[in-house]
C-alpha cells in the first residue's frame, strides 16, 4: 500500500488530547503514525497518499466524520477505518458498519483497547495483502 | 426604527462571557446597539496626599489598562453583533459607576450576567442592591445561552401589568414578530386579591390593544420549583417588579430559581 | 467502552440491565454481567447441579436475553445468545463467556456485593460499574446500602439507576479544574444517551468562586454548546452541596467527580457519599 514497510495509521480528532495521547503510544509499538485536529487537512492528506489504517472521530467541526469515513474507503478501499466518537448514537453505529468501518469504539476507552483493535485492524490488513 | 442602546458590563467572567454571546445573537431581534463599560476597580482608595497629576496619571494608567482589557475580551469573542466602538472605560466603585453611567447616559437597557445561584437569597441581594434599585432603565440579567427565541410575559397579583406590556413592546417592537406566551403565576388561586383568570384577561386586552397576541396564554399554580421548571424552555422571561418592596415574594423566588435570561421591569 | 453491570434479583437490576443495554446498543462496548451469591463453603457442589448450585448462573443467563432483546436487532455484535456453559475461573469466579464480536461475558463472584464489584471493575478494568437501586434507598437486600458502598469503594465511574426514570438532566457538580477527559467523554454519553441537557454546577468555597473552576466551567459549557448540547450553568455554595444533591428531582442525573484531587471527596466524607448515593431521588454518576 506504502513504501515503507511500517504501518500507516492517520488519527483525525479535533481534541488534541486524544493524538496526543495516542500516537506515541503507536509509534513506540512499530507505526508510522499521522494526526490531525483539522478534518479538511486529513481530507487533503487522504487525497495525497492512502493509509493502512484510519482512526477518526466522528463529531467534529468542518468535514462530518461520516463523510471522512466515506472519502477514506472511496479512495482507498482496503484502508481498515476505526470510528471513535464520543457522541455515541445507534444510528451513527449502525451508519459506520453499513459504510464498512472495521470496529466502532465509543469513548471513554483506555489506550490498550484501541491498541487491540488496531492490532486485530493491522492483521486484517496484512492478511488481505497475502 | 431606532436602535436601542443597552449598557453591558464587559469583564473576564464566565457571567460576562454569557450575557455577550446571548445578546449578540438576540440583538438583531430586539433592535439593540451593545454599548460596552468596564469599571476598574482599584485596589486601594487614593490617598489623601496623592493630587494633582500623580492621582491624574494613577487613573489615566487604571484607564488604559481597562481599555486594552475590553478590547482584548472583546475580540477574543469574535462578536458578529453591533456593538459601539468606543468602549467606556471608569474607574471606581462598579456599582456606582454604573448607576452613574446609566443616568446620564441615556440607556435604554442595562444588561449583564449572573451565573443562577442555588441559593435563591444571592438574587434577592441583587434586587436589594443600590443598583438594581435605583436604575433608570430596565435590567435584563442573562444567565445561560438559551436558544428558544419565545418569550414568557409572566404576571402576579402585583404585576402593573399596564407598565409590563408598555415595557414589553418597547423591546419587542413588531406585533408580528412578537413570539411570546403570556402567563400569571400564583402558588394557589384562593384568596388571590387578582385572580390569575383576571391578570390573564387584563393581559391579553392589553396586548390586544397594542396589536399583540400571545401564542399561548396560561395560569401556572405551584411552588416556585415548579413554575421554575414550567419555565424552563423560555429564551426570556419578562416581568415587573415593585422596586419600593423588600419583600419576598413567590414570583422573585421563581425567579431566583429560573435558568432563563430575566427582563426585569420597573 | 468496558462496561460493568452489576445484577441482583430485584426489579430495579432488570431496569438496570435495559439501561446497560441502551448505552452498550449506542456504544457497542464491551460487557461483563456480575451476580454476587453468599459464599456457601458448606455445600458440597458434587452433589448438586450447577444450577441448584450456583442459581445466580440462572438469573445471569435470564438476565443475558433481557439484554439482548433490550439491545435489539444489533445484539448479533454480541454473540448468537446461545446458552453458553459456566466454568471456573480464577478460583472462586464462575464465568460463561457469550461473546461475539463484541464482548458479554457473564461472572459470579462470591461474598461481600460492595466488595465483590469492586474487585471484579478493577480485574476487567472497567470504564463504567451500572447499577440498579430502588427508589430513596439502596436495595440489595434488607437494610443494605450496597449501591452508595460501590460508589465509594470502585476506582472507576458508577452509574447508580433509580428504576423506571428517564433522566432529562445532568447536573455535573464540578468542585476543581483537574476534570479528567474520560469523566466528561462519559458524561458526553449519558447526555446523548437521554438527549438530556446538561447543567455545569459550579461548587463555591467561602462563597466564591475559584478562578480556575469559573474557567473549567466556561470550558465545559463552551465544548457543548458548539456542539449544539442544551448546557446551562448555575452555582451552589459548598454548604449547600448536600441539599442541592438532595433536591435532584427523579428525572435529574446528579455527577459527581470524587477523586483526592477533588474538594468534594473531603467535603462529604465517605460514609456521607454512600448516604446520598443510597438516598437520592436522582440517579448518581460518581466520575473519578
Amino acid at each position: 500500500m506504502t513504501t515503507s514497510t511500517k504501518t500507516s495509521i492517520l488519527i483525525l480528532d479535533d481534541e488534541p488530547i486524544v493524538s496526543k495521547r495516542l500516537q506515541p503510544a503507536l509509534e513506540k509499538m512499530g507505526y508510522e503514525v499521522e494526526s490531525f485536529y483539522d478534518s479538511s487537512r486529513a481530507m487533503a492528506r487522504v487525497l495525497e497518499r492512502s493509509f493502512d489504517i484510519v482512526v477518526t472521530d466522528l463529531k467534529m467541526e468542518g468535514v462530518d466524520g461520516m463523510q471522512f469515513l466515506a472519502a477514506v474507503k472511496d479512495r482507498s478501499p482496503k484502508t481498515e477505518v476505526i470510528v471513535i466518537t464520543g457522541f455515541a448514537t445507534m444510528d451513527t453505529a449502525k451508519e459506520s458498519m453499513r459504510k464498512g468501518v472495521f470496529d466502532f469504539l465509543a469513548k471513554p476507552f483506555k489506550l490498550g483497547e484501541i491498541q487491540e483493535v488496531i492490532r486485530k485492524a493491522e492483521a486484517h490488513v496484512c492478511g488481505e495483502d497475502k | 426604527m431606532d436602535m436601542l442602546k443597552a449598557l453591558v458590563p464587559v469583564e473576564m467572567t464566565l457571567a460576562s462571557n454569557i450575557a455577550l454571546r446571548y445578546l449578540c445573537r438576540k440583538a438583531d431581534q430586539l433592535g439593540i446597539a451593545i454599548q460596552p463599560i468596564h469599571v476598574e476597580e482599584p485596589d486601594h482608595k487614593p490617598h489623601s496626599s496623592e493630587t494633582g497629576w500623580i492621582r491624574r496619571s494613577w487613573e489615566s494608567g487604571l484607564r488604559q489598562a481597562g481599555l486594552e482589557e475590553v478590547r482584548r475580551i472583546l475580540k477574543s469573542e469574535r462578536l458578529d453583533c453591533f456593538v459601539l466602538p468606543n468602549p467606556l472605560v471608569r474607574v471606581g466603585a462598579r456599582e456606582d459607576e454604573l448607576l452613574d453611567e446609566l443616568r446620564i447616559g441615556g440607556h435604554d437597557l442595562f444588561v449583564e450576567g449572573e451565573v443562577a445561584n442555588f441559593n435563591t437569597g444571592e438574587f434577592r441581594k441583587r434586587l436589594k442592591s443600590k443598583l438594581y434599585r435605583q436604575m433608570p432603565c430596565p435590567a435584563l440579567v442573562v444567565r445561560n445561552m438559551i436558544q428558544s427565541d419565545r418569550a414568557a410575559l409572566v404576571l402576579d397579583e402585583k404585576t402593573d401589568v399596564e407598565l409590563l406590556v408598555n415595557r414589553f413592546r418597547r423591546f419587542f417592537r413588531d406585533p408580528a414578530k412578537a413570539d411570546f406566551d403570556l402567563c400569571a403565576y400564583a402558588m394557589d388561586d384562593l384568596q388571590r386579591a387578582t385572580h390569575p383568570d383576571e391578570l390573564l384577561a387584563e393581559g391579553r386586552r392589553l396586548l390586544k390593544g397594542a396589536g399583540y397576541a400571545p401564542a399561548r396564554s396560561f395560569s401556572l399554580l405551584g411552588s416556585p420549583e415548579t413554575a421554575a421548571k414550567a419555565l424552563h424552555d423560555y429564551g426570556m422571561i419578562v416581568v415587573h417588579l415593585d422596586r419600593k418592596s423588600n419583600r419576598k415574594t413567590p414570583l422573585t423566588e421563581v425567579l431566583g430559581l429560573a435558568s432563563s435570561p430575566l427582563l426585569l421591569c420597573w | 467502552m468496558k462496561l460493568l453491570v452489576a445484577v441482583d434479583e430485584n426489579p430495579y437490576s432488570r431496569y438496570a440491565v435495559g439501561q446497560a443495554a441502551r448505552l452498550a446498543a449506542n456504544t457497542w462496548a464491551d460487557v461483563v454481567m456480575l451476580a454476587v451469591e453468599k459464599s456457601r463453603a458448606y455445600l458440597d457442589e458434587d452433589d448438586l447441579d450447577q444450577e441448584h448450585a450456583h442459581p445466580k448462573t440462572l438469573t445471569l443467563k435470564r438476565y443475558l436475553a433481557d439484554f439482548l432483546g433490550s439491545v435489539g436487532p444489533e445484539a448479533d455484535i454480541y454473540g448468537p445468545g446461545r446458552d453458553v456453559p459456566f466454568g471456573r475461573r480464577d478460583g472462586d469466579v464462575l464465568e460463561a463467556d457469550a461473546s461475539g464480536r463484541k464482548g458479554m461475558v457473564l461472572r459470579v463472584r462470591s461474598g461481600n456485593p460492595a466488595k465483590a464489584i469492586a474487585a471484579e471493575a478493577r480485574a476487567s478494568g472497567s470504564d463504567l460499574v451500572i447499577l440498579g437501586s430502588s427508589q430513596h434507598e439502596g436495595g440489595w437486600g434488607r437494610g443494605s446500602d450496597v449501591p452508595g458502598r460501590v460508589a465509594d469503594a470502585a476506582d472507576c465511574p458508577v452509574f447508580v439507576l433509580r428504576e423506571n426514570v428517564v433522566p432529562s438532566k445532568v447536573a455535573c457538580c464540578l468542585d476543581h479544574a483537574n476534570v479528567t477527559q474520560e469523566s466528561l467523554e462519559l458524561i458526553n454519553q449519558c447526555v446523548t444517551l437521554y438527549g438530556a441537557e446538561l447543567e455545569v454546577v459550579g461548587v463555591l468555597r467561602r462563597g466564591e468562586l475559584r478562578e480556575d473552576v469559573e474557567a473549567k466551567m466556561g470550558e465545559v459549557l463552551g465544548y457543548y454548546l458548539d456542539r449544539d448540547v442544551r448546557a446551562l450553568v448555575r452555582v451552589v455554595g459548598e454548604d449547600s452541596l448536600e441539599s442541592f444533591i438532595e433536591s435532584g428531582g427523579r428525572e435529574d442525573l446528579m455527577a459527581l467527580w470524587l477523586t483526592r484531587k477533588s474538594p468534594l471527596q473531603k467535603l462529604l466524607p465517605g460514609h456521607r457519599v454512600a448516604s446520598l448515593v443510597n438516598h437520592a431521588s436522582a440517579s448518581i454518576l460518581v466520575l473519578r
